[in-house]
């Protein structure tokens, strides 16, 4: 009906500001533009994918060939933005830093005093927008973003990680692998008879991703479907607050730390890595894919650019791992305070010591060959990443179409390679310094006590006139 | 006559940009199409310059879209769940109409008494405005500490927006509509309860419907924070699992249906509003 | 006075007590400031049933005032409002209101506005229908039952107003400038429909009025409010229908010129 004459427009009563904006300015051409704008992005999206090109690109392997050393008197001063995770071994460079070893291998930690402190969720960014140089990461994290970050690469391993367990709570009673197995039952009967206890009981697990292998592992060995839990999967802060809350049965940890907070009161594991390593064949790929190594990731840019700093910040972990292993009770409470305050936990120094005695255990230079050059050995960086690279492509996590392999993403062997033959032409080399430039030698000594043998080569070929 | 004229100058310059053939509806969807296109555009050209992981392309998104609708394998590999954007959808959207309805029916019923009744305006008129002032998010720590991760903790943030929004907009509406409406209403012998339900309830219903639009439109952002920071299930807990493993197209893919979803329901509400004050002028 | 009661008003009607009543009434308001505002200042006024009152006067003196206080929507600082011999002690279907703003409920059809006062008193839905198909048909707008009243001008708006006023028979009518911002025609028009309503109804109208002119085309009497008091009080004698010829007859010319000296002397601004 159409209207006779202006409204009583005078006479109507003051409107209300929102509502006279959607009067308006909200009209059908609106709701239909809506609803087309969204249509039309959905088409054009179409369109696009028609034309577009989809490939996931394959991380490169990294060659830089033979290295060359010169020799020097002094060692070159550089910076390394340095990260740190809130974790035991991925922060265990503090103790490098506060003792001022980086400093003594020309290497300026930013931003000082001790680098920045990095939350899982930000390595990528940070590392993709060369925020920072260098950070100790994990072996089981890196792989899964091989496609999607493929410059991101990983020079070394300063320690294994053991501590992947099913912790269950102090007042179970569950009985676990390991006394099952010592009192002579078998171990596949063992992995059942332990993992049955799982079922309809409330079961959480950490939301990463990380230890998938693991779980994947158990469930399998023990006959058992997560659908037969009351399965959750969060963070660790929330899962060790729901522990000590009593609202979990059984959980698991990502962090060594954490872990150790609730073995503290009362936790214990039922079933871990070490007993699959224990009970499955030796070098079955069902043990060794569970397992997880730290060490320190970067950019390759950063490799290629700055090959010798890597050497030397390398040789500073190898000196700490020295440390940590030969003389815990004065290396490690440099640690304790930092690791505190980042995780929000308060530990004595014999929970560090169990952390890197039973669930984080470093490995010295001279076992690294382990991790490196010893293909047959069941820590061979390959035989413990190419299964898991695979169950990333079969998990969808990874595409399947891609070629990978682990030597996309470790450049250990070239690393490790490289300071053997450093260690050794230093070695060649160290008598004749010593004879001709005793002081030179003597501090070519230190480095090479140190595991700086780069430096302890230039400094012996400088005492040598080469 | 005025009634005839245009809306301001955008008629007139349609017409002379186009002539007189082409209708302003039709001319409208072109210029979406094109504004679209050249987002769409410009988005392709700069991913081309960065990294996937940091910006992939429009492509590489629209096929993350439509292969994670139905199935997950990523986000099962992390949370052992099966299901894919679609099933977060579901969940996610269930929460903010949960959260929008309930703060609505308490919003209402606050505002109401507040406007009606003198006392009850006193007594809860200064809590409301301290209300009104929390940021919403702040109030997250709050609502896990005190739900945990049930799902009244994710909708926790939507109702408190949606009951603090609502009840001022009803309260200072029922404010609008006394003294005219409802003296009209007593002169013509209506009982309180008549002039409730005839009346008032009626004559707020286009500020209501204002206020319930703002509040999905943040509800959408609210819910998906919360189920970020501690869901097991919906779009947050998508988007956090992708964000873990770098999986940048998947996460950018959450985003998007979960923002078509929003316009869509928005569209849905402006039809249903239009609809329901097709009296007013 | 007349005896018997008229048959379908809202309550019983007793022809002895005057329709309104206002004894010795003041108002005061408390402005923000603090300041007191005497909007009546010990006002008496009897008007009795059936007649049709006019009240003229400047903006701001009180005529509202007055009109409020007989409605009920707030109660007087002194003296007694009274309606057929009973206190005002809020609004009621009895004293119906027609305000200077439009206030038909936008969100209700024609008829469903006309029937909303018939309804609020539990009429059943058959003799509702009647009511407001009856009342339609007295405003001439049997054509626009259905339709929402934003469909409508402001002068049919006005008619719907007064034909829901009216379907609650009230046995007074207050109006408070009713047609302002109306064209003559128009209100000519009202002033037909609201007149003929008000004989059929016998009921009692008190209409507030900017015009005098329109004072004297309705009113059987005609009181002018200055400065919060009554200052004139005259009766207007004239035959109904009351024509253009009647308004400017030489009868109504004296008394228009009373009027609007009245309004001087007294007036501020």
């Amino acid at each position: 009906m159409a209207q006779l004459e202006d409204p009583a427009a005078r006479n109507r009563m003051p409107a209300d500001p929102l509502e006279d904006f959607f009067r308006t300015h909200v009209t059908r051409r609106d709701a239909l533009r809506a609803a087309g704008g969204a249509g039309v992005a959905l088409m054009l999206g179409g369109l696009l994918a028609a034309c577009g090109d989809s490939s996931t690109s394959a991380p490169s392997t990294v060659d830089l060939g033979k290295l060359k050393v010169e020799p020097g008197t002094d060692i070159p001063k550089a910076t390394v933005r340095y990260g740190l995770l809130p974790y035991g071994d991925n922060s265990m460079p503090v103790i490098g830093m506060r003792n001022g070893w980086f400093e003594e291998v020309g290497i300026t930690v930013q931003p000082q005093p001790l680098g920045s402190k990095v939350q899982d969720a930000q390595v990528v960014p940070k590392l993709v927008n060369d925020e920072i140089d260098m950070i100790n990461w994990d072996g089981t994290v890196i792989i899964q973003t091989m496609t999607k970050a493929p410059d991101l690469k990983m020079v070394g391993f300063t320690d294994t990680y053991l501590g992947i367990y099913i912790l269950a709570a102090p007042d179970s009673g569950a009985q676990t692998v390991k006394e099952l197995v010592d009192g002579g039952t078998e171990f596949s009967e063992a992995m059942q008879t332990v993992m049955q206890q799982l079922v309809g009981k409330r079961v959480t697990l950490d939301n990463t991703g990380y230890h998938k292998t693991f779980f994947n592992t158990i469930f399998k060995l023990g006959e058992v479907d997560p659908s037969e839990f009351e399965l959750t999967t969060i963070d660790d802060a929330k899962m060790v607050q729901l522990a000590k809350a009593g609202d979990t049965d059984f959980c698991s940890p990502a962090g060594a730390a954490q872990n150790v907070e609730l073995l503290k009161i009362g936790w214990f594991p039922i079933v871990g890595v070490e007993d699959l390593l224990n009970g499955l064949p030796p070098a079955d790929p069902q043990a060794v894919a569970t397992m997880d190594h730290i060490g320190p990731a970067l950019n390759q840019k950063f490799y290629e650019e700055n090959r010798e700093t890597v050497l030397r910040a390398m040789s500073v972990n190898f000196r700490i791992v020295d440390a940590i292993v030969n003389d815990p009770d004065n290396t490690l409470p440099v640690q304790l305070p930092y690791l505190e305050s980042v995780t929000g936990g308060s530990y004595t120094l014999d929970d560090i010591k169990l952390i890197y005695e039973k669930i984080d255990p470093p490995t010295v230079f001279e076992d690294q060959g382990k991790f490196w050059t010893d293909t047959d050995s069941p820590q061979y960086y390959a035989n413990v990443y190419d299964p898991q690279i695979e169950s990333l492509q079969e998990g969808g996590v990874l595409p399947k179409e891609a070629d990978l392999d682990a030597s996309q993403v470790f450049l250990g062997t070239e690393v490790y390679q490289d300071m053997l033959d450093l260690k050794a032409q230093y070695e060649d080399l160290a008598s004749d310094a010593e004879d001709q430039d005793a002081d030179l030698a003597a501090q070519a000594k230190t480095q090479a006590e140190n595991r700086n043998y780069l430096d302890a080569v230039r400094f012996a070929l400088a005492a040598t006139n080469q | 006559m005025e009634a005839l004229a245009s809306h301001g100058p955008t008629q007139s310059v349609r017409r002379r940009l186009v002539g007189p053939g082409l209708p302003a509806r039709l001319l409208d969807l072109l210029l979406g199409i094109i504004g679209l296109g050249v987002i769409i555009g410009g988005w392709w050209l700069l991913s081309t310059q960065m990294q996937a992981v940091q910006l992939p392309a429009p492509d590489v998104v629209w096929d993350a879209m439509w292969s994670n609708l139905w199935e997950m394998p990523a986000l099962s590999y992390a949370t052992f769940q099966s299901g894919g954007i679609a099933d977060g959808l579901l969940y996610t959207t269930e929460n903010v109409f949960i959260g929008v309805g309930l703060g609505l029916v308490l919003g209402l019923a606050t505002g109401l008494l507040m406007g009606r009744v003198r006392l009850a305006d006193g007594l809860l008129e200064p809590v409301l405005v301290a209300l009104g002032t929390v940021p919403v998010l702040i109030m997250l720590p709050f609502i896990v500490t005190w739900f945990g991760t049930a799902r009244l903790a994710q909708t926790g943030l939507v109702i408190f927006f949606t009951f603090v929004t609502t009840a001022t907009v009803v309260r200072n509406a029922v404010g609008n509509v006394a003294g005219s409406y409802e003296q009209s209403a007593a002169a013509l012998g209506a009982p309180r309860s008549m002039v409730l339900r005839d009346v008032v309830l009626p004559a707020i219903v286009p500020e209501v419907l204002g206020a319930v639009r703002v509040c999905f439109a943040a509800g959408w952002g609210f819910e998906a924070i919360a189920e970020i920071l501690g869901a097991q299930h919906g779009i947050g807990r998508i988007i956090q699992t992708m964000g873990t493993q770098s999986a940048t197209p998947e996460l950018m893919a959450s985003v998007l249906w979960l923002a078509i979803v929003a316009v869509v329901v928005d569209g849905l509400l402006v039809l249903i509003g239009k609809w329901a004050i097709r009296w007013s002028e | 006075m007349e005896a018997g009661s008229n048959r379908g008003q809202a309550g019983a009607t007793s022809d002895e007590f005057p329709a309104i009543q206002l004894v010795d009434v003041s108002m005061d308001y408390e402005l923000e400031g603090g300041e007191t505002v005497n909007a009546l200042k010990n006002v008496s006024l009897s008007i009795e049933p059936r007649q049709f009152v006019c009240v003229v006067g400047p903006s701001g003196h009180g005529k509202s005032t007055m009109l409020n206080l007989m409605a009920g929507f707030f109660s007087p600082t002194a003296g007694q409002v009274l309606t057929h011999g009973r206190p005002v002690t809020g609004p009621g279907a009895d004293r119906g209101v027609v305000f200077q703003r439009d206030t038909l409920f936008l969100w209700k059809r024609v008829a469903d506005n006309i029937g909303f006062g018939p309804k609020a008193r539990g009429v059943p839905k058959q003799e509702r229908e009647r009511i407001v198909d009856s009342h339609l048909k007295l405003v001439g707008l049997e054509r626009f039952r259905s339709a929402w009243p934003k469909q409508l001008s402001g002068g049919m708006r006005r008619r719907v107003a007064i034909a829901a006023v009216f379907a609650n028979e009230p046995k007074v009518l207050l109006m408070d400038e009713p047609f302002v911002g109306l064209d003559y025609v128009r209100r000519a028009d009202l002033h037909e429909v609201l007149l003929e309503l008000w004989q059929r109804s016998k009921s009692t109208v008190f209409f507030i009025t900017h015009d005098v002119d329109e004072a004297l085309a309705l009113g059987d009497r005609l009181i002018v409010v200055v400065d919060g008091g009554i200052a004139h009080d005259v009766e207007l004698p004239f035959e109904r229908p009351r024509t253009p010829e009647t308004i400017s007859s030489e009868q109504a010319a004296k008394i228009r010129l009373e009027v609007l000296s009245k309004m001087h002397l007294g007036g501020g601004v």
